[in-house]
């Protein structure tokens, strides 16, 4: 890195407010396009939401930059002119104040909302990536301002590994709240989750509160329990008292599902912990590629090819635990209590629905399931009256001429179809089939309909005819395979 | 020691270029309109529940007399096959002489949960296939599956050998164990049947979730800072919203189906064992004697080349050709250079079957 202290001074800092600026009125204007609140498109005389929205009067009321976008930015003051690193840029990053990204999250939250449908999604990807690209490039800028650009460089690097020691430490804590958006932090892969999981089990986020307040010891009923696991422990003894009377069994429900939301977040912050030391292997990557370019005497001359870099060594780090046995571990547990804890809630809404006499999924369940059932056997007996109207008609219309061809099908067919049956004994006698190896009862009933009833008749069967016998069944080679014949034969004793 | 050679005016003047294509951008991002799903003409000539057979329409009648059915996975939308007019597999088989149709499996609900293998395979494919070869007047007709497809594809061609004349498999999943297969890694651990019991069927956002991260930070971030230098362009700006639109219209996948299919082949892999059990049959894919196409691509991060090519060694058939493309899963449909090569290489080696 070229040292330019020169080039440093208040314009170029007020320029970096500009471009700042200009970026989040970016995705100012373009909320409010979105949101119909601009018309433009025609889109906002269709919107039917418009009335609902809490900015149709006033749009940006709870803006934070409504006012003065920059009153709260840290760098008003010009923070390089002194020293860029005094205070560390990242110190507030895990605890949710991020300077720029924690109001920036506040405010896209409350917009994003209007920016519906296909677009709105799109949007919210983009924002995204706009998010961790313009961290990238606030750290890189504050540090080649620096007197000493590669001093700086490492101290921002090590801001970024403080930062993710502080999220790793809050989530040992479960007290984690934001995920940082570093750039080699993949939030979106966490929040993406959050979402996923509260379609799922709504009640998750309410528990998360409440069983932080529990984790922090303050147990329901104001009694005060010091310590984490302690409290966790005790929680969990109380969950294990059996229930009593009348209301046993919802009480064992309800018990169950706090024991299974308990797990979840266990679960939740066993997958978020290897996860943000995922982030920690990422940046270590990151360090080493620079490294390793610096001793080629190789230099990066765009945000783009720094950024690249990045996402190329993050992605790296995180394959390899993606396909640790960790991962495997945490990821099949993180789904499974998640289950776990929408089924207790399944069970327990079935409960009170049952009260009122209301039906419940797990009847309708049944009802699908037998419909299902017949149906597909519907379809079988249609076909089977399909085949045998087809053999009747060909039958009625073999000696016209224009059925001639459809006449030899059939011939051809029948003959495939019903392998001679004076080739085996007729007989009468009705024996088990199932008894051989490969033959079920939907086999047997097969076999029964061929006048195929006992092993006697198996077992003088020859392997030509077994072949032809094979290809009415549609058995699959499993008559000569599994050896119909020999088991026949000595079954027949 | 930092290999960083840029002055602090250097990168605001990045950032602001950024920012302003990204302004630019999002403002045409609004401008871009209705997105179709799907270009070529079709027309529907078999529907079943909220199953659709569909027959495309060519500029030419087909030069190759026996049809080509294409069986799309169910994780997500077949039109995937037939993005936009110059990025279309379909029209790139009708160019080849092929008479093309495709079944659209549609979203299933809550009361498609007891659809199982079974029912998908030997019900409404061995349908689409009997109604197919009536309107030909033919017994045998040409198989296509892409992805799951693929796999439900071989089992077709394994329990129906005699409605097959040919077989192409793309991106097709054979072996579910390869070292590299990290879809399968992940769900080793996943409780399946407490899945389906409790979800019935499997959200397609769980799915979606699943297969972005295999590479959260290229799926999720980097592709669309790539984006914004093209955003400028309408036209490549609706052609990235198409591709957009496509990834996340995932439908749900059939509870019974998901638990099958999850369990038997990604857990347990028995579609390489020949253990697979679909309604009376068992699956052997011994049974595939016709010609066989298998056509796999070289950086497939969902299937690994391994996954597809391992059909080779469990396949019957004497006639087995492999075809790569220097491309990934998704690529394979839609990049320009497999849009020249892919769709008249299959087409060329149906016709000459």
């Amino acid at each position: 890195m070229t040292t330019n202290a020169n080039s440093w001074n208040e314009s170029l800092m007020n320029d970096w407010m500009a471009t700042q600026k200009k970026y989040w009125d970016t995705w100012t204007d373009f909320a409010r396009k979105a949101g119909g609140l601009e018309g433009s498109n025609g889109a906002g005389g269709g919107n039917p939401f418009a009335a609902f929205t809490p900015f149709a009067a006033n749009p940006f009321a709870q803006n934070p930059f409504a006012q003065n976008p920059f009153a709260q930015n840290p760098f008003a003051q010009n923070p390089f002119a002194s020293n860029p690193f005094a205070t560390n840029p990242f110190a507030s990053f895990a605890a949710g104040n991020n300077p720029f990204g924690g109001m920036l999250e506040q405010w896209w939250s409350t917009l994003k909302p209007q920016a519906g449908g296909d677009i709105g999604t799109v949007a919210q990807r983009f924002y995204d990536m706009g998010k961790s690209f313009m961290s990238m490039t606030e750290g890189l800028f504050g540090a080649s301002g620096s007197e000493q650009p590669d001093a700086a460089m490492d101290v921002w690097m090590s801001s970024m590994q403080a930062a993710l020691q502080q999220w790793i430490a809050q989530i040992q804590n479960n007290m984690d709240v934001l995920t940082p958006d570093l750039p080699g932090v993949s939030g979106t892969t966490l929040s993406t989750w959050a979402q996923f999981a509260d379609s799922v089990a709504p009640w998750l986020n309410m528990s998360q509160n409440y069983l932080k307040d529990i984790a922090e010891g303050h147990l329901p009923g104001g009694i005060e329990m010091p310590g984490l696991g302690a409290a966790q422990e005790q929680f969990c003894r109380a969950l294990s008292v059996p229930g009593l009377g009348y209301t046993r069994e919802q009480q064992e429900r309800v018990q169950e599902l706090a024991r299974h939301l308990l797990g979840y977040h266990d679960a939740l912050r066993a997958y978020k912990l290897a996860f943000a030391k995922t982030a920690m292997a990422s940046l270590d990557a990151v360090q080493k590629r620079l490294k390793a370019l610096h001793e080629k005497g190789e230099k990066i001359q765009s945000l783009r090819a720094l950024y690249d870099m990045w996402v190329d060594a993050s992605e790296d780090a995180y394959a390899k635990f993606a396909m640790s046995d960790e991962y495997q571990v945490v990821y099949g547990d993180l789904v499974n209590a998640l289950m776990q804890v929408r089924r207790d809630m399944n069970e327990l809404a079935e409960q009170q629905y049952r009260l009122f006499n209301i039906p419940t999924r797990s009847e309708i369940d049944t009802m699908q399931h037998r419909q299902q059932e017949s149906r597909r056997e519907t379809r079988m007996l249609r076909r089977e009256i399909a085949e045998l109207r087809a053999q009747l008609d060909r039958q009625a219309s073999a000696g016209s001429a224009t059925a001639k061809r459809a006449a030899e099908n059939a011939a051809a067919k029948s003959r495939r179809k019903a392998p001679a049956q004076d080739s085996l004994p007729i007989d009468d006698a009705e024996d088990d089939l199932t008894q051989i190896k490969g033959v079920g009862p939907k086999m047997m009933e097969k076999l029964y309909e061929q006048g195929i009833k006992n092993f006697t008749q198996l077992a003088t069967m020859n392997s030509k005819f077994a072949e032809q016998l094979d290809e009415v069944l549609k058995a699959q080679g499993r008559i000569l395979r599994d050896d119909w014949i020999g088991q026949a034969k000595k079954l027949r004793g | 020691m930092i290999p960083f050679q840029m002055r602090p005016d250097e990168i605001l003047s990045e950032a602001r270029s950024f920012n302003e294509k990204l302004a630019k951008g999002v403002g045409n991002l609004m401008e871009v309109g209705d997105i179709p799903s799907g270009v070529t003409p079709k027309e529907p000539v078999y529907k079943e529940d909220k199953m659709v057979l569909y027959h495309y329409k060519g500029d030419e009648k087909a030069s190759n007399k026996t049809p080509v059915l294409i069986v799309y996975a169910l994780v997500n939308r077949p039109y995937m096959t037939d993005l936009q007019e110059n990025r279309s597999t379909i029209r790139g088989l009708l160019e080849a002489g092929q008479d093309v149709y495709l079944i659209d499996w549609g979203y299933p609900d809550a009361a498609d949960r007891y659809l199982t293998m079974d029912d998908y395979i030997n019900g409404y494919l061995d349908r689409c296939v009997d109604v197919i070869c009536a309107r030909h007047g033919i017994d045998k007709l040409n198989l296509l599956g892409i992805c799951q497809g693929g796999a439900f594809s071989l089992c077709y061609s394994a329990m129906h050998p005699e409605k097959v004349r040919n077989l192409v498999t793309m991106v097709t999943p054979v072996d579910f164990k390869t070292p590299d297969n990290m879809l399968s890694h992940w769900v080793q651990n996943v409780d399946i049947d407490l899945l389906v019991d409790t979800q019935g069927n499997i959200p397609g956002e769980m799915l979606n979730w699943t297969f972005l991260n295999l590479k959260p930070y290229q799926l999720m971030a980097q592709k669309y800072l790539g984006v914004v230098d093209m955003m400028d362009d309408p036209k490549a700006l609706k052609n990235f919203m198409r591709m957009e639109k496509w990834i996340f219209d995932s439908p749900d996948q059939a509870g019974e189906t998901f638990r099958q299919f999850t369990k038997d082949f990604f857990q347990q892999n028995k579609l390489m064992k020949g253990e697979v059990q679909i309604g009376e049959y068992t699956v052997n894919l011994r049974n595939i004697k016709c010609p066989v196409l298998n056509v796999y691509a070289e950086q497939d991060h969902l299937v690994p080349p391994d996954a597809s090519r391992a059909l080779k060694g469990v396949v019957g058939s004497k006639d087995y050709t492999e075809l790569s493309f220097a491309g990934g899963h998704i690529g394979i449909y839609v990049s320009g250079k497999a849009q020249k090569t892919i769709p008249p290489a299959i087409g060329e080696w149906l016709s000459a079957r």
